[in-house]
């Protein structure tokens, strides 16, 4: 479904990314993990257009999407959360979730600023949608408070319902449990495999939380300095000796 | 369409209604002079300048420091054809008049909302502190524009000059203030309308975070382009109706200093908010007027004033907030719930 053949990027003469391949079959779960300034959250930007690759293609369901402007990868079904929560802080909990629905919508500029009878039946399916989706994140008591003013672990689940508003076909995580306790922490994973089925999606995750990110992936990428160090499944990686290396150091030699 | 089916909307159009009949009244039998009904003028057209730059600048986020020069453009376009081309001058009956006056309104918007997009297109693409020196810049030459454009006019038997330096002279007396009342109603309905639609949400998204609007399907450089636009074009449209009461126009009417003015009005009243905006609008017009007697001086007032606002007040008289009348029942209904 996601092809990434061989992208290289650079910052400057700063390699951040170098020769990634991954390929995701539909519905599957895939961990991307990797110390920090390892380049997980570079490779998001890289495959929602927000960076250019240096080099390499990008393609999503045999389309290539390489260097197209975030929005239309957005409409190709592709959509993202942030490592440092991006929400519409002063708007509220409601109105972020359907800024997300409106490039599904359709109605005109003039029928909007005549306010005709089409503009108002689709304003009133865009708030049940995304009342809707608000219930499955349990943030139906907040639909009406500004989405800045809610506590960090609430303000991720706005961050996703908002995602999954744009009827995705995949869903990229950065760091979805980070900051939250190891209880909001299983949680949320248990809402992420929940969505996963009922949503049919394909999810790319970045997570620093090993429980979760172990317990959720089937195939684990583990990057350091911007190449990818090893492959495999969440057993393979936990006992695989470059990994522990790459994190815990090298043991001592006398 | 059921427009009156609520009594908030019936009650807000009753209460229009009664204004409009009251200060009819009231200058029909001469308690306000034409002084007074020029300057309540003069504060409608500035509130709708106020309010289009709010959705450029307090709405969308963006920094345009020329809605002056999309004023005058519109003021010119507007003065050109009704003196020019329809030579209406004070002798023509006001009921032959008000066509022609109407289409030099919908003219003037056209040219700047054209105007608005020819700039907007190509440096929107960009971050936002390009837009501020562009719209500095297209002031400028706006007004050396107008320095230039000079014609010849026949006046039933003499010749006169006008444009170039010595400005447009001779714009009839056409704003009313019935015209200048329907024209402010529509311009903040229709302003109000947008902001309270998926396009406006866009618009407010991009304020918001602009990486994240673009992340969540939204493109970006279209709704800063829209929002630039219905920007421009209302402003032209309010230069139209400026045109025609203070009855000249001037090339330096267009800088910067001038676009800084409307700025003021839509910090103080508060970004985001279009009754700050016309609240602003009105107050600073009305004290800037009744300073009038103490001459250069009020501008030193003038400041003071500004001073102490913002210490006290520095989201603004306003903040975000709006008077009810002012947002959409179904959006109020939302917050009465909670």
């Amino acid at each position: 479904m996601l092809r990434i053949d061989h992208v290289t990027h650079y910052f400057g003469g700063l390699r951040a990314v170098e020769d990634f391949c991954i390929d995701i079959a539909p519905q599957q779960i895939i961990g991307l993990i990797g110390p920090n300034g390892a380049g997980k959250t570079t490779i998001f930007n890289l495959i929602t257009g927000v960076y250019k690759p240096t080099q390499g293609k990008i393609s999503f369901e045999d389309e290539d999407i390489t260097g197209k402007l975030p929005y239309k990868i957005t409409q190709h079904g592709i959509v993202r959360t942030f490592q440092n929560i991006r929400l519409f802080s002063t708007m509220t909990v409601l109105e972020n979730i359907m800024v997300a629905h409106h490039y599904r919508m359709k109605s005109g500029l003039l029928s909007s600023l005549m306010r005709l009878p089409s503009f108002t039946h689709e304003e009133e399916d865009t708030e049940a949608l995304a009342t809707k989706f608000a219930k499955i994140f349990k943030l139906d008591d907040v639909l009406n408070v500004p989405a800045g003013s809610l506590p960090y672990g609430r303000q991720r689940r706005v961050e996703i319902a908002r995602a999954l508003v744009t009827e995705p076909k995949m869903l990229l995580l950065d760091e979805p449990a980070a900051g939250m306790n190891p209880k909001e922490a299983l949680e949320l994973l248990d809402l992420i495999k929940q969505i996963a089925i009922d949503f049919k999606l394909t999810i790319l995750l970045i997570e620093h939380q090993m429980p979760v990110v172990m317990g959720v992936a089937e195939r684990i990428h583990v990057l350091d300095f911007g190449k990818t160090l090893a492959v495999g499944t969440p057993k393979e990686i936990q006992n695989h000796p470059k990994v522990i290396e790459a994190y815990l150091g090298e043991g001592a030699k006398i | 369409m059921k427009p009156f089916s609520n009594k908030a909307l019936l009650f807000a159009a009753l209460g229009l209604a009664v204004l409009y009949v009251v200060i009819t009244v009231l200058h029909k039998t001469e308690v306000l002079n034409d002084y007074i009904m020029r300057i309540i003028i003069l504060m409608m057209i500035n509130a709708i300048l106020a309010v289009s730059l709010n959705l450029i600048n307090g709405f969308t986020g963006l920094f345009s420091v020329g809605h002056a020069g999309f004023m005058i453009t519109g003021g010119y376009v507007a003065g050109f054809i009704t003196t020019l081309v329809f030579k209406i001058t004070s002798e023509t009956p006001y009921a032959a008049a008000l066509p022609m006056f109407i289409l030099a309104i919908l003219a003037a918007g056209a040219v700047s909302g054209l105007v608005g997009f020819l700039i907007g297109l190509p440096v929107l693409r960009l971050s936002d502190d390009y837009l501020a020196i562009v719209t500095i810049g297209f002031g400028e030459i706006i007004r050396v524009i107008f320095n230039f454009i000079s014609f010849k006019v026949d006046r039933g038997g003499w010749v006169q000059d006008v444009g170039g330096p010595r400005g447009l002279s001779g714009i009839p007396l056409l704003s009313s203030f019935t015209v200048v009342f329907v024209v402010f109603l529509l311009s903040i309905l229709i302003i109000r309308n947008f902001i309270y639609s998926r396009h406006g949400r866009a618009c407010i998204a991009i304020r918001e975070n602009e990486v994240a609007a673009h992340l969540m399907g939204i493109n970006i450089t279209k709704y800063k382009v829209m929002a630039f636009v219905i920007g421009s074009t209302f402003a032209g449209i309010a230069g139209a109706l400026l045109a025609h009461i203070i009855q000249m126009l001037h090339p330096t009417m267009g800088g910067f200093m001038k676009s800084v003015e409307y700025l003021i009005m839509v910090y103080l009243g508060g970004m985001g908010s279009i009754s700050g905006s016309i609240i602003a609008a009105f107050g600073l017009t009305a004290v800037s007027e009744f300073l009038r007697p103490i001459g250069e001086l009020r501008m030193v007032l003038y400041g003071v004033l500004l001073v102490i606002l913002m210490l006290k007040m520095p989201a603004g008289i306003m903040g975000r907030k709006e008077f009810p009348f002012l947002v959409p029942l179904k959006e109020r209904q939302k917050h009465v719930k909670n």
